[in-house]
């Protein structure tokens, strides 16, 4: 399997001590779709920025890592590459499809501009039939009945789940290598979301794109991805198939994230969850997740436990092995 | 374990709210100097020491449900009943004042940040005669019931967490000891963890105080734990109501049923989910006399257009569709 994304590394602060992401380490492959799971605050936008190589925009961010998209190592590209790869290499899709979508310009032209785009940075030319021929295919194809309609519309005159649909219909047209999803169906309602999920799952999957999904929903993810990635206080706690993960969880934060989503009666008894709660930027020495933690050992707290691989998974967490990380996880 | 007797504590009969839209949206349509029907003839009957589980998708009348129930706003036309008397706006203060609370999503917006935890949660006791040493030791009671100890007294709220807000939220909500407390969406905006905390909460304060709760949520997951009775609704029309066991595990209306293969959960797929798209079809002025979830029903009938169905009793529920007219 070829891999579109090598994340080494990485680590972001906000400021001078924010800390947002540490030591992050994964691949991601052709074809696949990883989600990224954690709760609030745990760095999963700021890791979908990075890969989306619009981390150097703000201006107080320090970062330090590699982040290798298609061979191109996006922290360290020159403009004019960050320029070819956007778009057309990495497509983002945010909660609100306003953050991409242009409140003044028409459906019509912001898919025919994706499509524009795309021909010309792959050295094809296209007449405005072409075009439209391929506007409307992947409208159809993103489940409008009526896109002659949808075509005349702009924007803010469609709800939000259409409106995603419509940045799905973007992706097609400028048919990106790695599609990065953050949290793009939360703010919608669920039979909506069921519906724009299936789509996107469809689409990645017939269009031979990756798909980095980021959401705080394990729920989600477990029904959309092929791998998991948990996110706790910038740090990978743990790393596996959907499977695997959500019927034999390694990390203890693993275990009391799915323990936590109620699925029976409060007459079955309470749910069971994690006590405390995440504070942001306590000064903890080790794991993060140790003050919250139910099978905590003094060994958890003598370093960041390193990520270690256990039967073919990846997990942060000494039970699996004394193993830690050196020191040095700061940006510079 | 404390059982619903049979008394209804609150009923409300044939309720209507209508609003004027001015450009509020709608499934994520603008409706602009229109009249919106939030609710259309509501009839709910309340248990003594149950929890009525509200549930539905944005703009389908939660909310409004729940401002009636507080009186935060009167229905246009419709009554509502409180432990055998009729609520008007003049009698409401009298007759439930303190025994009707609410709790909202957002907690943040409801408590003054610049308060300390304690003026706070005892704000609804401003009028009680108590001492101030009777009102410290109400609110260290009510603290404690949600977790919370002394140390967070003189606290100031802009501190404090999202599930601490929600957590001092509540303790306000039951320190003028209420009979009814509605939640709207009162766990929805915390992460998971923290929500499990707060509902665990919520169940052992009511076996402890034999609270009557209306929980409005659109999360399928939250309503089956939380739920002796579920309520599913959809513009502003009741469409299946009963016991959560069997509603929530075996629907019968095509709404109810789509909502279940909607709603995330782990390790399951996506099944039976329509490739059109709700939000394409546009219903508009709510008062049209059919059923208003024709458009998107796999099971429609040309009877569904004809008029609007009314609920049907079967054994143990009821449902607004034709299929079980005769059942
Ligand atoms: N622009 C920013 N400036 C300062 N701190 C930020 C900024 N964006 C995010 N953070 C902080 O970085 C951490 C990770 O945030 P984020 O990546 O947004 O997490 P998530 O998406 O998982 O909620 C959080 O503690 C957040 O407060
Ligand atoms: N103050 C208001 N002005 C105009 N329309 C309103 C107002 N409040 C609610 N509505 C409309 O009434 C309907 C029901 O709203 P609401 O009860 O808030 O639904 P929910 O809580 O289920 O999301 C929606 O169409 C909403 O837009
Ligand atoms: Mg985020
Ligand atoms: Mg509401």
């Amino acid at each position: 399997m070829e891999r579109i994304l090598r994340v080494e590394d990485l680590n972001v602060t906000y400021g001078e001590s924010t800390r947002a992401l540490r030591k992050v380490n994964f691949d991601l492959f052709q074809g696949e779709i990883v989600g990224i799971v954690g709760e609030s605050g745990s760095g999963k936008s700021t890791l979908g920025l990075a890969i989306a190589s619009l981390l150097a925009l703000n201006k107080k961010v320090k970062f330090s890592g590699k982040v290798n998209v298609n061979g191109v190592d996006i922290l360290n590209a020159s403009e004019e590459q960050l320029y070819r790869i956007r778009g057309t290499g990495i497509f983002v899709i945010f909660q609100d499809p306003f953050q991409s979508l242009d409140p003044l310009v028409s459906i019509e032209d912001h898919l025919s501009e994706a499509y524009a785009i795309s021909s010309d940075r792959n050295n094809v030319k296209v007449n405005p039939e072409q075009i439209r021929k391929a506007v409307i295919t992947a409208l159809k194809k993103v489940n409008f009945t009526n896109p002659e309609v949808i075509l005349k519309k702009y924007p803010h005159e469609l709800s939000g789940g259409q409106n995603q649909r419509i940045m799905i219909a973007m992706a097609i047209l400028e048919k990106p290598k790695l599609l990065v999803a953050d949290e793009p169906t939360t703010a919608l309602d669920v039979t909506t979301q069921a519906q724009v999920l299936t789509l996107l799952k469809k689409i990645v999957k017939e269009e031979d794109m990756s798909l980095l999904f980021i959401t705080h929903d394990l729920a989600v993810a477990s029904m959309l991805c092929d791998r998991i990635i948990v996110l706790y206080d910038g740090l990978i706690q743990e790393i596996g198939s959907v499977k695997e993960t959500i019927s034999d969880p390694l990390h203890p934060y693993t275990k009391g994230l799915i323990n936590s989503i109620p699925n029976e009666s409060k007459k079955e008894g309470r749910l069971k969850f994690i006590k405390g709660m995440y504070i942001h930027n306590e000064v903890i020495d080790g794991c993060p997740f140790y003050p919250r933690c139910d099978s905590r050992k003094d060994e958890c707290i003598k370093g960041i436990p390193s990520l270690i691989e256990t039967r073919g998974r990846k997990v942060r967490c000494i039970i699996y092995g004394v193993e830690y990380e050196r020191s040095d996880t700061t940006a510079k | 374990m404390v059982l619903n007797t049979n008394d209804p504590i609150l009923r409300l009969n044939n309720i209507s709210k209508s609003y004027t839209g001015g450009g509020r949206r709608f499934l994520g349509f603008t409706q602009g100097g229109k009249k919106i029907v939030a609710l259309e003839k509501v009839s709910l009957e309340i248990m003594k020491g149950e929890t009525l589980v509200l549930l539905g998708e944005s703009g389908s009348g939660k909310t409004t449900v729940a401002k009636m129930i507080t009186g935060l706003e009167l229905p246009d036309s419709g009554e509502i009943i409180f432990k055998q008397s009729k609520l008007t706006s003049r009698n409401r203060n009298s007759l439930a004042r303190g025994k009707i609370q609410m709790v909202f999503q957002d907690a943040a917006s409801s408590l003054d940040p610049y308060y300390t935890v304690f003026q706070c949660v005892s704000e609804p006791l401003f009028k009680s005669k108590d001492t101030i040493e009777k009102k410290v030791d109400k609110v260290l009671r009510a603290l404690e019931n949600v977790g919370l100890d002394e140390s967070y007294l003189e606290r100031n709220v802009k501190e404090l967490s999202g599930g601490q807000k929600q957590r001092i939220a509540i303790a306000r909500a039951i320190i003028s000891d209420p009979d009814i407390i509605v939640f709207d969406e009162a766990t929805s905006s915390l992460d998971v963890s923290i929500q499990a905390q707060v509902l665990n909460i919520l169940v052992d304060i009511q076996e402890k105080y034999n609270f009557t709760y209306v929980f409005i949520t659109h999360d399928f997951n939250v309503a089956k734990f939380m739920a002796d009775r579920v309520c599913i609704i959809y513009y502003g029309r009741i469409l299946e109501i009963g016991p959560s066991e069997i509603v929530l595990s075996d629907p019968k209306h095509p709404y109810s049923i789509l909502l279940k293969n909607a709603s995330p959960m782990i390790g399951k797929e996506y099944e039976d989910i329509d490739v059109m798209s709700p939000d394409e079809v546009y219903v508009g002025d709510s008062k049209l006399g059919y059923c208003l979830f024709y458009n998107r029903c796999r099971n429609r009938m040309e009877k569904c257009l004809q008029s609007e169905p009314p609920l049907f009793k079967l054994k143990n529920r009821e449902v607004a569709c034709f299929l079980y007219e005769n059942k």
